[in-house]
């Protein structure tokens, strides 16, 4: 069974975005980054590609398929 | 005052739990004075409208781009859940309330009253707690 990981928090950190920032540029609530970086909540594609558009990288750069047993 | 997409939620959080607090109480005490208005039956309602006219000029005086992050596709998300939680919820209920009338511990109108109010708690609790859950 595969499971969604993602580099959220670190790519975010590198580029020097708080939360907050990283929400109002993307559009939605910093609880939603939040609730993304701790895997609580899936995004949709759309925030999903808005967020790789924000952070200057591809979506597979945030968002990673691991096979879990 | 700023009025920004945390303002929006964290008033948002506040209202439905205050609208689901007065809601289990007119419950509880319709249940227990055996009456289906155990205090004004509008209150609950008033409480509703008010709460949605506050959070609607809210989010219209702080502006589209937080109206947009506050009501944004986590809310969505956490209120389609809250409502299928709701409706199973509802469906137990009714359940029990139907129970009530015949066991002698309410009469129709009272079962039906706890049953409405209930179930409006049960929406709204449901909001609050995934809110509080994902970091409130």
């Amino acid at each position: 069974m595969s499971e969604l990981h993602n580099k959220l928090k670190e790519l975010r950190s590198a580029r020097g975005l708080t939360q907050a920032e990283l929400a109002e540029a993307a559009g939605v609530s910093r609880k939603t980054i939040n609730t993304i970086e701790n895997r609580v909540f899936t995004p949709s594609t759309t925030l999903a590609l808005t967020l790789a558009e924000v952070l200057g990288v591809s979506v597979h750069d945030i968002f990673q398929l691991e096979q879990s047993t | 005052m700023k009025l920004t997409s945390e303002t929006i939620e964290t008033a948002r959080f506040y209202l439905f739990g205050l609208t689901a607090l007065i809601l289990l109480v007119y419950a509880a005490l319709a249940l227990l004075q055996g009456t289906p208005q155990p205090f004004y039956w509008w209150a609950a309602g008033a409480m509703g409208f008010s709460s949605m006219l506050l959070l609607v000029s809210l989010s219209i005086l702080a502006g589209k781009q937080a109206a947009k992050q506050a009501w944004d596709e986590h809310y969505q998300a956490t209120s389609r859940n809250a409502a299928a939680r709701a409706f199973w919820i509802a469906m137990g209920l009714f359940v029990l309330t139907c129970l009530l009338p015949p066991l002698g511990l309410a009469d129709r109108a009272t079962s039906t009253a706890v049953f409405g109010t209930l179930m409006g708690a049960s929406f709204l609790l449901s909001v609050v707690y995934d809110e509080w859950r994902a970091g409130r």
